[in-house]
């Protein structure tokens, strides 16, 4: 499947690292028009000023955390389709159990590879066309 | 205790005038006394048996503290390693940041090569160091926890101190909470180590939930 190279996306994470890090492997994988948040608040004030394709969140952050952030875009009638991808060091089963509940589309665990982003992208993607 | 002596002091009262004997008698209040004081002895013997207790546990945590902090010198506190901690989650930073500088410096140059092959292989490995880098995040975590769960232990020794108000020579050293909370706010939850679930148990889960 294809997909649209130049759909916009919004990375959330309170570590610059993991935003370069994320920000890297999504070039390479030819997805350039990439925004950046270190905090759920911050995000929500993009999510407002901008539509974005797909949301990629960290789950702990202050002051709002990711999951704050995945129920607030759920609850708001215009943004509540908009793929969401939790990308966190969080993988109690409760947690993702707790996320999947609140209308997360994927899960990934912390460390990662550009392999795995690669493929949860194009799940969530391509369920999103369907 | 009360409760004990009082009921004990009622009773004998109760038997006396069981008696009928009318006049408490010298030798009766001696008896009383006698029993109270015994009664009272041993509340005093219990609690001071929970009390060398609790002491004992107090002084091994503060020589099991005094053995932590006598690798930092004398006039460092369990602040000053809180504050290495972080120095070394800042350095970690640093150091990932220059490695991810120089990936990018490599991978722009990578259409000048000339060489599709080696352009591709040279590309796969800078991925393979960008993904590396993670280290930062994930050691920046756990470094965090080691802060709170250091702060968390003293904070406990602090209070049995002061509970049994034990003296000590050097009074326990006092976190910097505001520090310590600033860097803790940084990352509140570190990965889990050990028997984690993976990624593929994460997906089991996530598809199952």
């Amino acid at each position: 499947m294809s997909i649209n190279p130049n759909i916009s996306i919004l990375i959330v994470d309170d570590y610059r690292t993991m935003l370069r890090i994320i920000r890297n492997l999504l070039s390479q994988l030819g997805f350039n028009n990439v925004d950046e948040a270190t905090d759920g608040m911050t995000a929500l004030k993009k999510i407002g000023e901008k539509k974005f394709d797909l949301i990629i969140s960290d789950w702990n952050m202050e002051p709002m955390s990711g999951i704050e952030l995945l129920q607030k875009v759920r609850s708001d009638e215009n943004n509540m389709s908009i793929p969401f991808i939790m990308v966190t060091a969080e993988n109690k089963p409760e947690n993702v159990v707790k996320a999947k509940e609140a209308g997360v589309d994927n899960y990934i665990v912390k460390p990662f590879n550009a392999e795995t982003l690669r493929g949860k992208l194009v799940s969530v993607l391509s369920k999103q066309a369907s | 205790m009360e409760d004990r002596i009082g009921k004990l002091l009622l009773d004998r009262l109760e038997e006396i005038r069981e008696r009928g004997e009318g006049d408490v008698k010298l030798k009766d209040v001696g008896e009383i006394v006698q029993e109270l004081i015994t009664a009272i002895q041993e509340e005093i013997d219990g609690n001071k048996e929970i009390f060398d207790f609790v002491s004992s546990i107090s002084d091994e945590i503060i020589s099991m503290k005094s053995d932590i902090m006598s690798g930092y010198g004398e006039n460092e506190d369990i602040q000053m390693v809180s504050a290495r901690l972080a120095s070394v989650t800042e350095s970690t930073e640093k150091a990932a940041n220059i490695i991810m500088d120089s990936c990018e410096a490599i991978q722009a140059m990578l259409p000048q090569l000339g060489n599709e092959y080696l352009a591709e292989q040279m590309m796969r490995n800078c991925t393979k160091i960008f993904e590396a880098c993670d280290f930062q995040d994930l050691t920046g975590q756990h470094l965090t926890r080691v802060m709170k769960s250091v702060s968390t232990i003293e904070d406990i020794v602090n209070k049995v101190i002061n509970a049994l108000d034990i003296q000590i020579e050097a009074p326990a050293a006092q976190v910097d909470r505001l520090a310590l909370e600033a860097s803790a706010k940084e990352l509140m939850n570190g990965p889990s180590v050990g028997s984690a679930p993976s990624q593929e148990d994460i997906d089991d889960l996530f598809d199952n939930a």
